[in-house]
């Protein structure tokens, strides 16, 4: 990075995104100012200036860190102790290859990945398979789960400050917050999207303070957990390399890859903020991803697991957890972070089917359009779970195409990164990165083989 | 790393080279999907037989091998590298 002359303005790429062309000039360029600034400050004025600067990774943790995680991370606890933490940051931190590799894509690259795919290997694998299956598909299948989850959430808060408020009701006021919080995306000049995202920050915050204070409460072995930490341990048989294989593929995905390259572009990310984008993929995801599970796992970890009490869904395993966290504050604290869980998930889903849609058809993305509008409240038809609706068959085939699709869209991102056609002299030349992404696009496979092995009952 | 490096320019020309339809590099990550196959085969006759392990061992070394290659970067062409 060359030092510019005193006096001279912050070069800014040119924004492409339709998203960041809604941003002032200024403030684009006000931001690029204090990139250079930070870049030759000490390394905690610079980590304290890229976490205030960051955002996207943050809406990608939030995005992750949904029902689904949570009751994976909330059943290990209860069923294998702290055994297992070593898989979280394990899976986590493979998934960082891939996410560096979109930090390139959005900063250095500067296009929309969608778009490149379809150019450079068909619309089968862009439109198709990341777009509407990865991505927008999913954004409204698994939303049923969180306006489940949430919906029960508030009604088990309710009690609490004297009122009932059945999820049959309380589902409007679940749909109403997250509707607003959807909508404000990339509106008011910029604005909007900094709120979204400063929620999606203070939601992670509220996760880890409300978790960790339950987790203080019930105690922890620290011993148990640091030897779960480091020392890797599977259960035997089919059921250890079934966990592994899902754990290590799953905790980041197809969605989280497409939303942080759309969401750094709609922040108006350009070639100088790769090292932004790094830093916000590792304090923004990773850090956040791997905590809260950990204090999850830790709860159930202390709680359920001595007792032998392994309940199946997550508001059993809430319920069944309740009378073990003794005061009552502890109580409402748990169901508070557990709250943020979903709210947050529909939201960067939303967002990332939104985002997806556009793309798949050709659209260009104006947040203040009604098929921008329709597009990001596709997901909430989700509310039908506050009456236990649950399009079983979708799930099923949903579920079907993911498990085949998943590698098959990680081997395009592996060609992308090093394709000298689209990213010249910025493609991957590293063989620790590409080794990296290798390992994951592996483990997508392994998802997808023993898929069909499954299907065709060798499995 | 410093294998991949010094045989780099010969697999870097094959990963680059169009063999019918396709790149080296997809051809690579077709072999390397078969070999993750073949190594889950063995693993799932060994949970149901307690054999296997002929496959699991093949279907692994072709693993780690399509990965080692797949993972050489393609470093030709730029200038000052």
């Amino acid at each position: 990075m060359s030092e510019r002359p005193p006096g001279e303005p912050a070069a800014r790429d040119p924004v492409d995104y339709p998203i960041a062309q809604k941003i002032p000039r200024e403030v684009l360029d006000a931001e690029a100012e204090r990139l250079t600034e930070l870049r030759q400050a000490p390394i905690h004025r610079r980590a304290g200036g890229y976490a205030r600067l960051a955002g996207p990774g943050f809406m990608a943790a939030a995005l992750t860190l949904g029902a689904g995680t949570l009751t994976s991370s909330m059943l290990s606890g209860a069923t294998f102790g702290y055994r297992t933490l070593w898989l979280i940051w394990l899976s986590c931190g493979l998934g960082l290859f891939m996410m560096a590799a979109m930090a390139r894509f959005t900063c250095k690259g500067g296009f929309r990945i969608i778009q490149v795919q379809n150019r450079r290997h068909s619309w089968l694998i862009g439109s198709l398979m990341t777009a509407l299956v990865g991505t927008a598909a999913v954004a409204v299948i698994f939303n049923f789960g969180q306006v489940a989850l949430g919906t029960h959430l508030i009604e088990s808060l309710a009690p609490f400050a004297g009122f009932s408020f059945p999820a049959e009701y309380n589902w409007i006021v679940y749909v109403a917050v997250t509707s607003w919080l959807i909508l404000s995306y990339g509106r008011r000049g910029g604005t909007g999207t900094r709120l979204v995202e400063w929620v999606m920050k203070a939601g992670i915050a509220i996760m880890i303070a409300a978790f960790g204070a339950v987790l203080l409460v019930v105690g922890v072995d620290w011993g148990a957990a640091a030897r779960g930490t480091f020392v890797p341990w599977l259960p035997g048989g089919g059921e250890g390399l079934d966990l592994f294989i899902a754990s290590s593929a799953a905790a980041v995905g197809v969605m989280d890859w497409v939303f942080f390259n759309y969401a750094g572009l709609g922040r108006g990310w350009g070639r100088n903020h790769e090292s932004l984008a790094r830093f916000d993929v590792i304090a923004g995801l990773f850090l956040p991803f791997v905590l809260v599970n950990f204090l999850v796992i830790g709860v159930f970890a202390a709680t359920l697991f001595p007792q032998g009490i392994t309940p199946e869904s997550a508001p059993e395993l809430a319920a069944a957890l309740m009378p073990l966290l003794g005061p009552t504050w502890s109580q409402i604290l748990f169901y508070v972070g557990f709250l943020a869980v979903p709210i947050t998930t529909t939201v960067g889903m939303s967002l990332a089917g939104a985002m997806a849609i556009h793309e798949a058809f050709g659209w260009e993305p104006d947040t203040s359009s009604w098929r921008w509008k329709i597009s990001a409240l596709l997901p909430q038809i989700a509310f039908l779970a506050a009456w236990n609706a649950r399009p079983v068959w979708l799930v099923i085939a949903i579920a079907a195409f993911l498990s085949l699709a998943n590698n098959v869209v990680g081997w395009s991102m592996y060609l992308l990164l090093n394709d000298r056609k689209v990213l010249g002299a910025d493609r991957s030349k590293s063989y620790l990165w590409n080794l990296g992404i290798l390992l994951q696009v592996t483990l997508l496979n392994g998802i997808a083989i023993t898929y069909v092995f499954n299907r065709l009952g060798w499995w | 790393m410093g294998t991949a490096g010094s045989s780099g320019s010969a697999l870097q020309r094959l990963l680059k080279r169009r063999i019918g339809p396709w790149s080296g590099r997809v051809w690579g990550l077709v072999m390397n999907l078969a070999a993750n196959a073949v190594t889950l085969w063995g693993v799932s006759s060994l949970l149901r037989t307690g054999g296997g392990w002929a496959w699991i061992v093949i279907g692994g070394m072709a693993t780690v091998a399509c990965m080692a290659v797949l993972a050489v970067p393609d470093r030709t062409g730029d200038p000052a590298e």
